[in-house]
């Protein structure tokens, strides 16, 4: 087995309380690299179309990368796979934090599950040893609850990756936590984790990650935390938060559900500075071994809002979604919701965006405060906006509404909602205005990525030859910060002992994208056909600030990704031949199943 | 000459503490020629925008100019009536 790899995955039937090991597929790790490329693959041959996101028959994987826990040093995440409740169609969702790391130490790549077990449960992984464990004690508790309790059971190097009540209550808009606030959060995988009555996986063990060349791995990781050293450690101060203040402004970040300008709707945002976000921060956070330590824990709150020491600090998606996005400037508001989602495990964009979402039918009076429970769901109202997102969160009163996210809100509201209901295939879009391009360069793919790629609404993925990059980064189990790129084919190399270039990287990046469309096309889904909300793409265009006159052309930078994919541009399917050359005879045959003799 | 009223968000006006600037163009003038101008108006937004010394935006910069995007010079000549703006392009997180 190649270096970076344990050998080994762990397959869960809930029903049946069945654990069964098998050794990972030394091709399937080549062709598919891991995370979510090895998950899809995986997930796409052993289930089939149109199961039930929250039935048996749904398939839920946790899988790791082969730089995961290695001398890497953004390695460590892990990948949540899964056939997303929120969207109907593929699911994933990438979280840091020391989850992922462990996995691998206790000696498994991944860990999928299958089935519902008949009463709560976990799954608790020591040195290769795995067990599913009864959990009604656990059933009902918070992350940080749950997170503390096995911890106390299993020992303090004991990591757990689990689910709050949110989940339990099969919010669609629900995650999974780790270590307090690291996120596998979109897709609402967080729902099918809580549909198996599994609410945690606990993992401890002292395995070494296998490495090709332990030396080459260990210069690679001097040589590029010099770099960052050299540089004055970017992000690490303020994390992602560094520049919300000035995005809100610069028509980056979205403003008041998607339908405001900065400058003129949210004309003071300096609540959201950096300056600001980390005034009662304590000390840096990190995940596994990052040098970076981008995040941060906060101290206790003061002032108006009594959050406990201890919990993050928000990072920009949060920041966002329930700062610009509901022109809320209170600083420590935003932490409160924070911790609100991360305990009961509600994916923060999701969450905001469904309160924006909220407030603006409030004002425009198709709901009132007798909808509300008595909360005034105002512009900026952080009040309102708090104690809201805890409704939200206990899916009580107005709060259960909202908690499927604002598709699925705009249905139960009615009377029009729907113009308020900005998402893409059911799942609310991140905090990166697709008006505004990504680069310097020509952006091919800014909003045609949130339209089309196999997890709509994402702004981590890129659409089309340039978002193969991204797959690999991300199926490599490296984190996007601290530049993985210039990296990644020598620790890839040195760490697996599998010498490939980029262009062969890229090429396991091409097969990914393809491998989670495909699982789209068996769903019957067409991303064409999702509709794409006018405010996403400035239909009509803003008549101030810095998107003044400007019409994301999403039409002419899909049909340019569609051709440079080979995918047909009105199916979308990908040329059979494409399938073959990537090895995917299997989907070609569904896909294409006349053209077979 | 025409001129121009430069609008500036994100980091431009965070770097300058100004929200626009006038400036002098001849028709037909190219970005580097803006960048010129702009240089000459507010020397604040050299090391933060405008690469120090040089005609050229830093790489997270551009112009909207009529509701496209340009960075470079020579992607556009500019002509009475455009509208301007200098801004920030998207940030990670």
């Amino acid at each position: 087995m190649a270096g970076g790899y344990m050998g080994k995955i762990l397959f869960v039937d809930l029903s049946k309380g069945k654990l069964k090991d098998e050794a990972l597929d030394e091709k399937l790790c080549r062709d598919f690299i891991g995370g979510y490329g090895i998950g899809s693959r995986i997930i796409y041959s052993r289930q089939k179309g149109g199961v039930d996101s929250l039935g048996p028959e749904n398939i839920l994987g946790l899988v790791t990368g082969p730089l995961t826990g290695t001398p890497a040093p953004f390695g460590t995440r892990y990948i949540a796979v899964g056939k997303s409740p929120l969207t109907g169609g593929w699911g994933d969702a990438n979280s840091g934090g020391d989850f992922g790391p462990h996995l691998k130490f206790a000696g498994y790549d991944a860990v999928f599950f299958n089935g519902i077990a008949d009463k709560p449960v976990y799954l608790f992984i020591d040195n290769r040893k795995a067990e599913v464990i009864e959990a009604s004690h656990l059933w009902g508790k918070d992350t940080y609850e749950t997170e503390d309790m096995l911890r106390a059971e299993h020992g303090r190097q004991t990591y757990v990756s689990c689910i709050g009540q949110s989940a339990e209550k099969l919010s669609l808009i629900s995650c999974i936590i780790t270590k307090r606030g690291a996120a596998a959060g979109r897709s609402g995988l967080g729902a099918v984790m809580g549909s198996k009555r599994l609410k945690a996986v606990a993992v401890k063990g002292d395995q070494k990650v296998p490495l090709a060349d332990s030396e080459a791995a260990n210069k690679l990781r001097r040589e590029h935390i010099a770099e960052l050293r050299a540089a004055g450690w970017p992000m690490r101060k303020y994390g992602t938060t560094g520049g919300t203040h000035l995005s809100a402004h610069s028509g980056d970040t979205p403003v008041k559900n998607w339908g405001g300008v900065g400058v003129v709707d949210f004309p003071d945002p300096s609540g959201l500075s950096g300056d600001a976000t980390i005034a009662n921060q304590e000390r840096d956070e990190t995940c596994w071994r990052c040098p970076l330590a981008c995040e941060g824990i906060l101290k206790e709150g003061s002032g108006e809002y009594k959050y406990v020491a201890g919990i993050r600090r928000p990072e920009y998606e949060t920041q966002g979604a329930f700062g610009t996005m509901c022109l809320n400037n209170n600083t420590e508001s935003i932490a409160m919701v924070n911790d609100i989602c991360n305990r009961y495990s509600l994916d923060t964009i999701s969450a905001g965006c469904a309160i924006a979402f909220a407030i603006e039918c409030y004002e425009n009076r198709l709901i009132t405060k007798k909808d509300t429970d008595g909360i005034e769901l105002t512009w900026g109202n952080h009040k309102a906006i708090v104690a809201m997102t805890e409704k939200m969160a206990k899916r009580e009163g107005f709060g259960d509404i909202i908690a499927d996210g604002v598709k699925v809100a705009a249905e139960k509201i009615g009377k029009g909602a729907e113009q308020y209901a900005v998402h893409i295939g059911g799942q609310e879009l991140g905090m990166h205005d697709p008006k505004l391009p990504y680069s310097k360069r020509s952006d091919t793919s800014s909003a045609a990525r949130y339209q089309m790629d196999a997890t709509p609404g994402r702004h981590t993925q890129g659409f089309g030859p340039s978002g193969f990059r991204g797959h690999v980064i991300n199926a490599s189990g490296l984190c996007f910060f601290g530049n993985p790129s210039k990296y990644i084919v020598e620790l890839m190399s040195a760490v697996t002992g599998w010498d490939r270039s980029m262009d062969e990287l890229l090429k396991a990046g091409e097969r990914i994208a393809n491998m989670r469309h495909a699982f789209n096309l068996r769903e019957g889904i067409n991303p064409l056909e999702w509709p794409v909300h006018p405010r996403i793409i400035g239909r009509p265009p803003q008549k101030e600030g810095p998107l003044t006159g400007v019409t994301a052309d999403i039409e002419a930078q899909v049909y340019w990704n569609l051709g440079a994919l080979d995918w047909d541009r009105f199916t979308t399917k990908p040329s059979k031949k494409k399938l073959l050359e990537l090895g995917l005879e299997d989907v070609a045959k569904d896909l294409w199943p006349e053209a077979n003799p | 000459m025409n001129r121009y009223i430069v609008q500036m968000f994100g980091l431009p006006r965070e770097a300058t503490e100004l929200r626009e600037v006038e400036v002098e163009l001849e028709d037909g003038a190219s970005l580097g020629d803006v960048i010129a101008a702009l240089r000459h108006e507010i020397p604040a937004l050299e090391g933060h925008v405008i690469h120090a010394g040089e005609n050229r935006l830093m790489e997270h910069c551009a112009f909207n100019i009529n509701g496209r995007f340009y960075s470079e010079d020579g992607e556009v000549q500019i002509r009475d009536g455009d509208r301007i703006l200098l801004l920030t392009l998207a940030t990670g997180g």
